[in-house]
């Protein structure tokens, strides 16, 4: 059984009357150890998914299921990394990763933790930077606290919604390089967010559009069947990305001609444009 | 060379000094004219000297230097602030999470707030029988108001960002108010705390003027009934000082707060 399914879930947000349904009917299935990239534009309701998932929020209608079990809330089994980093600004950079090791492992001396949060700062290369506080440092140290801290929990599935979104292209670059690397070692769940199709290409196993907002549903899942490591300067040349990429955009595009009439259509069945032609 | 002043210095400290001579200048016309009961300026620091210049001397209980009565003063604001502190941050903090607390005691609070010490005191004597705790009910009940008020904002405007993260951390409990309510609260409590001094200080020359307790107010009242005006400017001016003081204290540490 996959690891996480998601069954025909629906979001609205607003009081009865002036109600608009945020995801409609999004159906997904997340094996063990998958990297799953979920691609949308901005507004499509991606941040809701992700809150749905991470137990931040319930769905209206449709059920969440992870590990057989279904979510009631949040837990620590999920990782979860914010769009906006979401670092306690009073903390430091250590005490952030800590406090989540803190609550991961209770059972744990204080010693161990400290080692385990040090290898974790190590990792994201923060080591020295571990006594500074959130507000000290750039967009992508912080981003990579946030990842530090979800990794630091080992939890069974990593949650990421946009994490490089607001960094720059190198930061993004050198990120997501630290990421796959990370990732590649010791192969969780992964379900990132995103709107950059490229970054979806370079990271993803598998890559599933989600329409045009509202009553946004899941598009059919495209599969990135390429080795890693995928070097990223030939990415661009490469006639796999080309036709993966242009499938991604062409159902987008696509899902926002034809707005709200199709949402009655389950996201288990396919919408007109194949993941392969 | 002599039309270079260094404007850096030259406005801070010139133009207070300005206004304070304009003060002085009007303080001193007044007196002179219509207002011959009222001291001159010169008169009331002839008066006031051996209490500003000993400000710790105990000559009599009812002649003391100025700084001794101040002592007097603030230790019972102190007791006082201190319990309304104590009650106001936790009700804060109550009326912040709660919004059915918020609901059902927002309205007395509202009718209680602008209720004067001078109504609240007799109240204070009924229940205590005494005039040193009378004062202390009267200052706490009178000065927690903004701190009530502010933790609860505080509370409040804490970013849904940092409960998200709370929640996926699972942190509950103590842990959750003390990482997340309590340093996100911090720096709106202050706000509350500095407002709520200001209130203490003014409520505390009320309380002993009425109470006949040694401070800067009992004294203020005692040197009117014995007819030395002088003494009464010297108080204001002290209640003035010690209050402005108490103020830049805390919003020092305030602002200390808020870039953390």
């Amino acid at each position: 059984m996959s690891y996480l399914v998601l069954d025909r879930v629906c979001k609205s947000y607003g009081t009865a009357g002036k109600r608009t349904e945020v995801l409609t009917n999004v159906s997904l299935s997340v094996e063990r150890g998958e990297f799953v990239a979920i691609v949308g534009p901005s507004g499509s309701g991606k941040t809701t998914l992700v809150a749905m998932i991470a137990g931040l929020m319930k769905p209206d209608s449709g059920t969440i299921v992870i590990d057989g079990k279904k979510v009631k809330g949040t837990g620590l089994d999920r990782g979860v990394v914010f769009q906006n980093y979401s670092l306690l600004p009073w903390f430091s950079v250590f005490s952030n990763v800590l406090l989540a090791v803190e609550q991961a492992c209770p059972d744990w001396p204080a010693p161990r933790r400290k080692q385990h949060v040090e290898r974790y700062l190590r990792m994201v290369n923060l080591w020295p930077a571990r006594d500074k506080r959130p507000a000290e440092l750039s967009g992508g140290m912080r981003q990579r606290v946030a990842v530090a801290r979800a990794l630091a929990m080992e939890p069974n599935m990593l949650l990421m919604d946009e994490p490089f979104g607001a960094l720059d292209a190198l930061t993004r670059g050198t990120l997501q390089d630290e990421l796959i690397r990370i990732w590649d070692d010791n192969r969780r769940t992964v379900l990132m967010i995103t709107n950059d199709v490229d970054e979806a290409i370079l990271l993803a196993d598998r890559i599933v559009p989600l329409s045009f907002g509202p009553q946004a549903t899941l598009g059919p899942e495209i599969i990135v069947d390429m080795d890693r490591p995928r070097p990223r300067q030939s990415l661009h040349r490469n006639a796999d990305v080309k036709r993966l990429r242009n499938s991604v955009t062409e159902y987008l595009v696509h899902s926002r001609r034809k707005p709200a009439s199709r949402s009655l259509g389950s996201s288990t069945t396919p919408l007109g444009i194949g993941a392969a032609p | 060379m002599f039309m270079k002043i260094d404007t850096n210095y030259f406005r801070p400290v010139f133009l207070p000094l300005l206004g304070i001579a304009a003060v002085l200048f009007i303080w001193t016309i007044t007196s002179a004219t219509w207002a011959k009961k009222l001291p001159s300026p010169l008169q009331t620091w002839e008066q006031s000297k051996d209490y500003v210049m000993n400000p710790f001397a105990k000559r009599g209980e009812l002649d003391q230097g100025v700084l001794r009565f101040t002592g007097y003063s603030l230790l019972l604001v102190i007791k006082g602030y201190v319990l309304a502190i104590l009650i106001g941050v936790p009700l804060g903090l109550l009326l912040g999470t709660s919004k059915i607390c918020t609901e059902s005691l927002d309205p007395i609070i509202q009718v209680l707030r602008p209720v004067s010490p001078l109504a609240w005191l007799p109240l204070g004597y009924i229940l205590f029988e005494q005039p040193q705790p009378a004062a202390v009910f009267t200052i706490a009940i009178c000065s927690m108001w903004p701190t009530v008020l502010n933790t609860a904002v505080g509370v409040r405007a804490i970013p849904p960002d940092y409960l998200n993260v709370a929640k996926v951390l699972n942190l509950s409990g103590w842990k959750l108010f003390t990482k997340v309510y309590l340093p996100a609260t911090l720096p709106y409590m202050f706000t509350g705390f500095r407002l709520s001094l200001g209130i203490a200080w003014l409520v505390i020359v009320a309380a002993e003027m009425l109470t006949g307790s040694p401070g800067i107010g009992g004294f203020l009242w005692q040197e009117y009934n014995s007819l030395v005006y002088e003494h009464i400017i010297l108080c204001i001016v002290t209640i003035g000082l010690v209050g402005f003081v108490l103020d830049r204290m805390m919003s020092f540490v305030e602002a200390r707060l808020r870039v953390a």
